[in-house]
């Protein structure tokens, strides 16, 4: 498990610093509107996953990766797992530099931030990691890239009405049991996503 | 000892081969208790297949020309001694027989062809 | 003992299937798998990986049961391929970083000193490297940790003359040890046919056979003769034939069986793999 880790860092070394320039873009695009953090959080996470998994179909490297003494569930489970870090690090990473920017330039963001500033994207990027891996896994060689094109598009759109809309709703007073109850729910999708796609990815021909 | 194969030649390639030990095993340039090498390193170094240098061992350890030993690899065998005696015999023979037609060619009698050996032979003892 | 044990191996695809092979890989031998083009020997191949499931039957490698032991089993398989699909942005210095960590029995030495042999620097990206500097790759990869079986998929396609040789006696220095097993499948039958021990040779989804290739090549044999010694019953004789105006030469599969038949009257040369491969492939349609 440790070594796929591994492979895919190794592998991603490039697109690692094309996740670095889409988030210093996207903070000083965005840092002065109201959902910046979220938004930021959100791309990053889901721009780093889809580059994570390119990375395998882009050159046939699953015929290769199975060549390796690893079982295909491994495979599977260190993708979820590295989506996971991933998820948790971007999110966690545009929370600090808002965070540092309204302490350092006082009066530059205007909104204050709570836990569930984090929790929210948090949930959001598990509900999509959860149904794009699948597809993902089950998909040829060339549907990937499609697949990753649609979903970019279905998250430029949701992605601001969702955000307004739990902005609204977190004005409205908080309700924290409601809030740790979906995050909990999203997390047991992720898990049984992840069953699914083990599933489907074993029985498939490469 | 030399092994050379011919693809053009008729005969298949682990009969070349028996054949070329063979002539060294009787030809006395391979002496028993020699070893041979690996029926592995034979097929390496003539680029064979392991199974065509095993059937030409077989072979000759079928004529008890040479013993496998598990473990320790081939050796020119010194069982079939009086075999391999035989054979060098007859082709000494062969030899000695070319020599006395060469000699009629010369017309020399069987006398002189005695006295020229043991000259050869004098010759070779004091060198 | 087997190193590979293939049994009632079916596996149905739209425009063509494999159907029910068996076949056994012996330990300790190089084993070519030949046949045209397209004819199964890379879904066999992929089947013996995990890659591809079968329909139906099992798969025994090394004893162990594919797919249930698939991660023992490669730990102790190399597998070389014409195309070997590596990370194509990576160099070969870290191709080898992912690579290694994931066996048992890696020897860095060894790899390093096959990658000077074979000229590859490890500063080198994968997509800069040709074919069969790729192929070259995948084998010291495949050499390095101490593989017991050696599996390649057309490993010759993209190799040039010299480095060919080169591979024979690579093949030869690991055969050295009799618990290694090799096999390879190609449809380029002239280089690797002189050190394979046995010969199992797929056509249209099927084996064929599979047997030592010494005895495949005695067995066979190619007639040429004047066409009027051809008639329906004496055709069937053949495996396949091909006829010009100026007489024919065909295949047959018992070679004592045709000398008698034809005596004096007609030619007998020996079969090499490559017309095997021919006859039976284009079958008795063969006409020129």
């Amino acid at each position: 498990m440790l070594n796929l880790l591994r492979k895919d860092f190794i592998a991603a070394k490039m697109s690692l610093g094309m996740s670095i320039l889409i988030f210093s873009i996207f903070c000083i695009f965005f840092m002065k509107k109201e959902m910046s953090m979220h938004l930021v959080g959100i791309i990053t996470a889901f721009a780093t996953i889809s580059s994570l998994t390119l990375n395998d179909t882009k050159n046939h490297n699953h015929l290769f990766l199975v060549t390796l003494p690893v079982s295909r569930k491994h495979i599977v489970q260190a993708k979820y797992v590295i989506s996971l870090l991933t998820i948790f690090v971007a999110v966690l990473a545009s929370y600090g530099v808002h965070s540092f920017v309204k302490i350092a330039v006082p009066g530059y963001i205007t909104v204050g931030y709570s836990m569930i500033d984090i929790l929210v994207p948090i949930a959001i990027m598990l509900v999509l990691t959860s149904i794009y891996l699948p597809f993902f896994y089950m998909l040829s060689e060339k549907g990937a890239p499609v697949l990753n094109v649609i979903f970019f598009f279905i998250f430029l759109i949701m992605a601001d009405p969702v955000a307004q809309t739990i902005h609204k709703a977190s004005l409205n007073g908080i309700n924290y049991p409601l809030v740790y109850g979906t995050l909990f729910s999203t997390l047991l999708l992720f898990i049984a996503s992840c069953y699914v796609t083990v599933y489907l990815f074993t029985k498939k021909d490469l | 000892m030399n092994i050379i194969i011919s693809n053009a030649s008729g005969d298949p390639i682990y009969m070349q081969i028996l054949n070329q030990i063979r002539q060294s095993i009787l030809s006395g340039e391979l002496q028993a208790g020699d070893s041979l090498p690996s029926i592995r390193q034979l097929a390496k170094d003539l680029q064979v297949s392991v199974i065509t240098t095993k059937r030409a061992y077989e072979e000759l350890e079928k004529e008890q020309l040479i013993d496998s030993v598990v473990g320790k690899g081939c050796f020119v065998s010194g069982a079939n001694k009086d075999f391999i005696r035989e054979q060098r015999m007859k082709r000494l023979e062969e030899k000695l027989l070319e020599v006395i037609q060469d000699s009629k060619e010369l017309s020399m009698s069987q006398q002189d062809v005695m006295e020229h050996l043991t000259l050869l032979f004098e010759e070779d003892q004091t060198s | 003992m087997n190193a590979i044990e293939l049994r009632n191996l079916t596996k149905i695809y739209p425009q063509f299937t494999v159907n029910n092979v068996s076949l056994d890989v012996k330990r300790g031998y190089i084993t070519g798998l030949i046949g045209p083009n397209g004819v199964g020997k890379s879904t066999l191949i992929k089947m013996m990986l995990g890659m591809v499931r079968p329909d139906t039957g099992s798969i025994k490698i090394l004893g162990c049961d594919m797919p249930r032991q698939e991660i023992d089993i490669k730990q102790r398989v190399g597998i070389v391929s014409d195309d070997c699909f590596y990370y194509e942005d990576v160099s070969i210095r870290d191709m080898k970083r992912i690579i290694a960590p994931f066996y048992k029995k890696w020897n860095e030495q060894k790899f390093n000193s096959y990658l000077e042999q074979f000229e590859l620097s490890p500063k080198k990206k994968i997509g800069q490297l040709s074919k069969g500097m790729k192929i070259k790759f995948a084998l010291a990869v495949a050499l390095s940790h101490e593989a017991e079986l050696l599996i390649m998929d057309e490993p010759t396609s993209g190799l040039d003359p010299v480095f060919r040789r080169e591979l024979l006696d690579l093949l030869a220095e690991m055969m050295q040890d009799e618990r290694n097993t090799i096999i390879f499948s190609t449809h380029i039958t002239t280089d690797l046919d002189r050190i394979a021990d046995y010969i199992s040779f797929v056509n249209r989804g099927q084996l064929v056979f599979s047997e030592a290739k010494d005895e495949v090549l005695d067995r066979y044999a190619i007639v040429k003769g004047d066409r009027q010694l051809l008639d329906s019953d004496i055709r069937k004789k053949f495996t396949g034939v091909r006829e010009t105006a100026f007489g024919f030469e065909g295949l047959v599969e018992n070679r004592h069986e045709a000398e008698q038949l034809f005596g004096n009257y007609a030619v007998f040369e020996k079969a090499s793999l490559e017309d095997i491969i021919y006859y039976n492939a284009k079958g008795g349609r063969a006409h020129a």
